[in-house]
């Protein structure tokens, strides 16, 4: 078979019974029915409690603390007064604290000229720590 | 009563371009609901019927574009999934033949099945054509001559 001709046009597509008969009365309810329901009392509570809860943790994460503090800027954050008195009452010797550190001698320096600097010139940390017991 | 006096060649119209009922039943319904919605801005000057026929065709080719975007169909697989339907839908009748010239026609490109249909099942004329799809009449007359080369020559090959 070639030819469009030899070819004799019948609709070969059906519909379930009644279907046009019902078509004008689905497409008609589709269109009196109103656009957009009424929305129920919960889900307007719902979604604007959902709104104010991503905004204050948006807020939050915003405003709140930036990061987590390092040991070092904690430790910087203490009162050179207060870390010897918390050494007095713990027992720890100085040269334990240095012997564990790894520093250099030029950072020991600067360290001992910090450390000085808070006492009269004459007196050196040993004595201070002994005037305080 | 636009609805009773257009449904059927709305809906066939329709249904040889989706070839499925449950998708034509829908589009049927939307382009009944778009025309109830602009029927304000129909002109006079155009025909109802051809203005109804517009709308019903763009719905068509936007539903087939959406379908192959929405499961990344290539247009190979669309194809076969409704030469599919045309052999197992059980609300698909017609002898062997007339379902072979359906898959025929099913391997055209969308436009072309459209132009084709047109002329072919519902027999318009190029120029209420012409309105409907937008194109010259030159080129309307070029891709259903083309068109039916290449039902003929499908329907000779398998």
């Amino acid at each position: 078979m070639k030819d469009l001709n030899d070819i004799p046009k019948k609709e070969i597509f059906e519909v379930p019974d009644g279907y046009f008969e019902h078509l004008p009365q689905v497409i008609q309810s589709r269109i009196t029915k109103p656009k957009k329901q009424e929305r129920p009392y919960l889900q307007v509570v719902v979604r604007y409690a959902l709104a104010i809860v991503i905004a204050f943790v948006v807020l939050w994460l915003w405003f709140g603390p930036s990061k987590q503090q390092t040991a070092e800027e904690l430790l910087a954050g203490v009162q050179a007064e207060e870390l010897i008195q918390y050494l007095n009452e713990t027992g720890v010797e100085l040269d334990d604290i240095f012997s564990s550190l790894e520093i250099d001698e030029v950072e020991v320096d600067r360290i001992e000229e910090e450390v000085f600097g808070l006492f009269p010139e004459e007196t050196t940390l040993d004595e201070h720590i002994l005037q305080q017991l | 009563m636009l609805v009773r006096t257009y449904q059927k060649r709305v809906y066939y119209l329709i249904r040889k371009m989706v070839i499925d009922h449950d998708d034509a039943d829908d589009l049927t319904q939307e382009v009944f609901i778009k025309i109830h919605r602009h029927i304000n801005n129909f002109r006079e000057d155009a025909q109802l019927f051809t203005w109804i026929y517009r709308i019903a065709t763009n719905e068509c080719l936007s539903f087939l574009q959406r379908k192959k975007r929405r499961f990344f169909l290539p247009i190979g697989d669309l194809v076969e999934e409704l030469s599919s339907k045309v052999d197992n839908s059980p609300l698909v009748s017609g002898d062997e033949i007339q379902k072979k010239l359906q898959k025929a026609i099913l391997q055209l490109p969308e436009k072309q099945r459209l132009v084709f249909n047109l002329k072919y099942f519902d027999d318009l004329p190029y120029e209420q054509m012409a309105e409907i799809t937008g194109t010259s009449i030159g080129a309307l007359k070029a891709s259903y001559h083309h068109a039916v080369k290449k039902i003929e020559e499908y329907l000779e090959n398998h």
